[in-house]
């Protein structure tokens, strides 16, 4: 999918902040309600945290990127990066009990967004979330372009 | 993210202002379960209302800081829930499992 939008950040959460505030702006720019938005910005930040805690495995020298689009009835995040395969789609996810420490990041994932798909494309890992609209979309603002985070 | 313990022989607040994300929640949950397990207070008390956001690595430590408090019969209270991270714990099915009040106030007074 070509994003609207493209962030590419290293793999240090210090800048989950700043890839929050880029799908945070970017929903407002297609008029996503602040309530659904509050969410899907909570999925892409699981998405990226797994990323860096499983794919790359803590290591902060390497990149995840993050793009993001919309057409239609359809908003899309798909993020790429280059670490060990981890496929979310692999995992149980029961619903969270209040005893277990971890397991919330995908459930939460799952609860959010409508569709979840991972692929191994070459030596990336690609996991594009959906989420179907109520309403058509606005088209993003012209002029949104690519960012650079690093 | 900022953190502020006020501390005293019956309580502790810990006042939190910013994100907590994967990247700040390791030095929350370092300040939580230290008041619980080294200081061996018995009520704690998390005021959030400067917090926008929390992921699930701070759900976790909530979670941990909770479990420790019951272990040792403390209380482990949430106050100032704002709607992004109030829908998080909703969302994980933990918005009934925590103490919630609305105000610091109201947690010392229950």
């Amino acid at each position: 999918m070509p994003g609207e939008v493209e962030i590419t950040i290293a793999s240090h959460p210090r800048w989950l902040r700043l890839a929050r505030s880029v799908v945070q702006d970017f929903c407002v720019a297609v008029d996503i309600a602040d309530r659904q938005t509050q969410s899907i910005v909570t999925a892409v930040d699981e998405a990226l945290s797994n990323v860096m805690k499983h794919a790359y495995g803590g290591d902060h020298s390497r990149f995840v990127s993050l793009s993001c689009g919309v057409h239609d009835k359809e908003l899309e995040f798909e993020i790429r990066d280059q670490g060990f395969p981890f496929n979310p789609l692999d995992r149980d996810v029961p619903p969270p009990n209040e005893l277990r420490s971890g397991g919330r990041g995908l459930y939460l994932i799952r609860t959010i967004m409508d569709r979840v798909e991972y692929r191994r494309d070459g030596g990336s890992n690609c996991i594009r979330l959906s989420k179907t609209l109520d309403a058509p979309a606005r088209p993003a603002q012209r002029g949104a372009g690519k960012t650079n985070g690093h | 993210m900022d953190i502020n313990v006020k501390r005293d022989a019956a309580r502790s607040i810990v006042e939190v202002a910013g994100d907590i994300d994967l990247y700040s929640s390791p030095a929350f949950r370092e300040t939580v379960l230290d008041l619980l397990k080294k200081r061996g207070q018995k009520n704690v008390i998390v005021n959030l209302s400067n917090v926008d956001y929390i992921d699930s690595s701070g759900v976790a430590s909530l979670v941990e800081g909770l479990q420790e408090a019951r272990k040792r019969s403390a209380r482990f209270m949430l106050v100032g829930l704002k709607e992004g991270p109030r829908r998080v714990l909703e969302l994980t099915l933990l918005l009934n499992v925590f103490e919630i009040h609305s105000t610091e106030e109201d947690a010392l007074q229950s």
